[in-house]
């Protein structure tokens, strides 16, 4: 298979996320000059990217990233940077700049490119798991259960809404337990993010582990993070579940 | 991409990401990311805008913010960091979300956990007019 077929699909999915972005702008009463730029920047990136992939060359890669960095930009601008999961596609789709779209997806420059974005992606996982542990021994949290509770009352104001399943019985210890354990679980995952870094033939496994992950993360917290789900399908499982079998 | 290039690149992320915050304060990095991004910050109390109606944006308005055109999560994260350092835009938003005019970030003595999801009422220990 041809790079170019392989990221005909992520137009789709970056197409998603353009709309999301554009939803976001709706939502607000009196757009600023800035959110309204915020609204053209996809529209404009994504038609540029559609160009991109039916003729390469090195004009609309240059307006392609220009566009892209200046919705990102912009994206982070409103948001007010923090807590954002797009980061990842931040990195790929500069990276994905640099893919000849004419060669084999497993061609040596491809292969490359697309091995960087998932390390990132990786890493981005083991380093969260580090961050967590980090936070476990400098808070100023006493006992074992109090981190895993505030991260759970973090998420429960910060997705402005109710926490979904669990969210009426926290006054039980039983529940409280429950989200502590869940938490040490979720760091151990994290620190295990390491292993397909090392052990290529992991990396569709956990794939579809960080894409449970987050389902599971969206079900019972409300927080949702799309677009890692989608980057770990799309980097993670798909690209290695294409891998012809006599290579590597 | 050698087993080689993986590790030397993980390496280069993990330490940029352990040693920056060190460096810079734990300040912004870049454009495009904070070291939040990673761990809510630590404090062992929680902060809430209460406005002169008694009632708290994160309590009890918190299904509405996003509708104002505010993100919860920035401004949470505003609110905990820097308490008072709120833009005109966004203190006139929650102004017009509660129909009032006094707002003071306040911190209470209890952990985010009790104050936001056990709704106690604990102590105050600090309040600062916004």
């Amino acid at each position: 298979m041809t790079a170019r077929g392989f990221f005909s699909f992520f137009i789709i999915i970056l197409f998603f996320i353009q709309i999301r972005m554009i939803s976001f702008v709706q939502s607000m009463d009196k757009p600023q000059v800035l959110d309204i730029f915020l609204f053209m920047a996809p529209i404009l990136s994504f038609i540029t990217l559609i160009v991109l992939i039916k003729k390469r060359s090195v004009f609309f890669n240059s307006i392609y990233a220009l566009l892209f960095l200046i919705t990102m930009f912009c994206v982070f601008h409103v948001l007010g940077k923090i807590y954002h999961s797009n980061h990842i596609w931040l990195l790929s789709v500069v990276l994905m700049l640099f893919v000849n779209f004419e060669k084999d997806l497993f061609s040596g420059r491809n292969q490359f490119i697309i091995r960087s974005i998932q390390v990132y992606t990786l890493s981005t996982y083991f380093i969260s798991g580090l961050w967590k542990l980090r936070d476990y021994f400098t808070s100023q949290a006493v006992s074992f259960n109090t981190l895993p509770l505030e991260y759970y009352a973090v998420t429960f104001v910060t997705e402005g809404r109710p926490a979904s399943i669990v969210s009426n019985s926290m006054n039980q210890i039983f529940m409280q337990n429950l989200i502590v354990v869940g938490f040490y679980i979720i760091i151990l995952f994290q620190l295990s993010c390491i292993v397909p870094l090392i052990k290529v033939k992991w990396m569709s496994f956990f794939g579809v582990l960080i894409g449970f992950f987050h389902i599971f993360n969206g079900l019972f917290f409300g927080h949702w993070f799309t677009e890692a789900i989608l980057a770990s399908t799309f980097f993670l499982i798909f690209y290695e579940s294409m891998r012809p079998h006599e290579i590597e | 991409m050698g087993l080689g290039h993986k590790v030397l690149f993980l390496i280069f992320v993990t330490l940029s990401h352990l040693l920056i915050p060190f460096v810079n304060s734990n300040k912004d990095f870049l454009i495009f990311t904070n070291w939040n991004f990673f761990s809510p910050p630590s404090t062992a109390f929680a902060k809430d805008i209460v406005m002169n109606n008694n009632k708290s944006l994160f309590r009890d308005y918190s299904m509405q913010i996003r509708k104002i055109g505010l993100n919860p999560t920035s401004l949470f994260h505003k609110v905990e960091s820097s308490g008072i350092n709120l833009s005109e835009d966004e203190i006139q938003k929650i102004k017009t979300l509660c129909q009032c005019e006094g707002l003071k970030v306040v911190t209470y003595n209890a952990t985010r956990f009790e104050y936001f999801v056990l709704k106690k009422n604990p102590e105050i220990i600090q309040s600062l007019l916004l």
